[in-house]
């Protein structure tokens, strides 16, 4: 039997074995190819301790991942509680329902000029850039969560006296958060990818503002440098929410 | 004591399907402290029936009474073990078995102490912090039966509990049941599709009739409880089961 420990670096070595031979592959090929369009690892690496060394991106950075915390947590609040009134009460899924289907289906970049004619280019454009880009995804898996409730559960809360309310609170709603919970990592994916085509789009700061920047200047190492940064903090929020998930789970039953 | 008096009931039909009549005209009586089991083939009713019983469904026509008062909905007289358990899959066995307790308000102490306590008595007692999907179909099926008893009912109403669960697993588990009925003394009404299972746990065996459900008999249980030893070979065990099976095979079948 392996011991915890060597099991979890076995695990360890395991996740990052593609990621080495992805990077391996990618310095290879880039350097055989020889591309400005595609520059080796080695080259976006130094590009981005560049980056990091004359502390431009940092600003940028503060700036992008603000927008994001913001954007996400307004689109928390509002997605969760419609989706959970939406998963309460039929009558308000029968009329806020096609509103949450057509807002899921809408590519959310069309917003982006719409907001840019209301905020400008002030950081609120980046906001609901975001907010707009994660929040029907967070309201359709909040709802979708409550309707799994399996009928014998909710008969079985009946039979044992529940108030609609208590079934709700105390069967319902606990039973829909491992959907939440999912929906909103998928959701919080969304969000970066928001916060950047936003800024991409239009704003003059952030992480996406940089890409175009260099973008339209060829310069794509550093284009692939700020890609990094971006995968990092999308891999840390996600796991940021993870560890949210781990504190909010308190039950309101556990005697 | 449980009065069931000139029971009807019917499905609502939708659009143009017409209603389907479930129970025609039933009467039964159940003393107090008697087990009783409900035994017809699939589908005939016996669900609903118990679901009358539990408050969940009102009788089209006809009166379902518990010590002379009308059941108007469900109420901590009576506990109910599930076909499925339906236990909570979110939650830990302990936090299944005080759900009841929780939704009475009882403090957090309390239910805690009261869950243990029933754990121990149901054979579960190192299982509090399992997950139900941690736990094979028996036990998931005690934790059902734990749940059931923490709110203290006059009344357990149990619905083909063990009709999924292999033969050993069933076996043992109505023992149980019985030790658990012979201690506590509580009036049940056990619904069960199996011939063995009836003559094996009753005190009495209502036989319904295919849908639309009438009370074809009423069998006296012939038997000392506890049961005897060697339960399997006694005449009144075999000659019960088998009367039993020839007027459940003479049925005609069930109208889909």
């Amino acid at each position: 039997m392996d011991t915890p420990e060597i099991a979890a670096q076995g695990h360890a070595v395991s996740r990052l074995a593609p990621l080495g031979v992805t990077l391996v592959l990618w310095e290879g090929l880039a350097r055989l190819l020889a591309q400005p369009a595609f520059p080796p690892f080695s080259a976006v690496l130094s590009a981005l301790v560049t980056l990091v060394a004359e502390g431009r991106i940092f600003g940028d950075l503060i700036s992008s991942i603000s927008a994001l915390a913001l954007g996400f947590g307004l689109a928390m609040a509002v997605g969760v509680t419609v989706g959970a009134l939406m998963g309460a009460f039929p009558q308000v899924e029968e009329v806020l329902g096609p509103y949450l289907n057509a807002g899921l289906a809408a590519p959310a970049l069309i917003y982006v000029p719409i907001l840019f004619t209301l905020a400008g280019t002030s950081r609120w454009t980046q906001v609901f850039t975001v907010f707009l880009y994660s929040v029907f995804s967070i309201a359709s898996y909040t709802v979708a969560g409550m309707h799994g409730t399996s009928r014998t559960v909710t008969e079985m809360a009946r039979a044992f006296g529940a108030t609609r309310r208590q079934t709700l609170l105390l069967v319902v709603w606990p039973g829909a958060r491992p959907m939440l919970m999912s929906g909103l990592r998928i959701a919080m994916a969304m969000a970066v990818k928001g916060m950047i085509n936003g800024e991409m789009l239009i704003a003059s700061t952030g992480l996406g503002a940089l890409v175009r920047v260099y973008g339209s200047r060829f310069e794509i190492d550093k284009v692939l440098a700020i890609l990094l940064v971006i995968a990092i903090v999308a891999l840390s929020s996600t796991s940021g929410l993870r560890l949210v998930e781990r504190r909010a789970l308190g039950d309101a039953l556990q005697p | 004591m449980i009065s069931i008096r000139g029971c009807h009931y019917r499905f609502r039909g939708e659009g143009d399907r017409a209603a389907v009549p479930v129970l025609d005209d039933v009467n039964i009586e159940v003393a107090d402290g008697e087990f009783l089991c409900v035994l017809g083939p699939s589908g005939c009713g016996k669900t609903t029936l118990l679901r009358l019983l539990a408050g969940l469904a009102t009788p089209t026509a006809g009166d379902v009474l518990i010590d002379g008062t009308p059941v108007t909905g469900p109420g901590p007289d009576r506990g109910m073990v599930f076909q499925d358990h339906a236990l909570l899959p979110w939650a830990d066995v302990l936090t299944n078995v005080a759900f009841g307790l929780a939704l009475r308000n009882v403090p957090r102490d309390e239910r805690e102490e009261r869950a243990r306590r029933l754990l121990d008595a149901v054979g579960l007692s190192g299982c509090a912090s399992y997950h139900p999907r941690q736990l094979s179909g028996g036990m998931q099926q005690r934790v059902g039966l734990a749940r059931a008893l923490a709110i203290e009912p006059a009344i357990l109403l149990m619905d083909e509990p063990f009709g999924s669960l292999d033969a050993q697993t069933r076996r043992a588990l109505q023992e149980d049941l019985m030790r658990l009925h012979l201690a506590e003394r509580k009036t049940v009404v056990f619904v069960t599709h199996s011939v063995d299972e009836a003559v094996r746990l009753g005190d009495r065996i209502v036989l319904l009739s295919p849908r639309p459900a009438r009370v074809e008999a009423v069998f006296d249980v012939p038997l000392s409880r506890p049961r005897p030893p060697g339960l399997d070979s006694l005449p009144a065990f075999v000659e019960l089961k088998r009367d039993l099976w020839i007027r459940l095979k003479s049925q005609p079948r069930a109208t889909p």
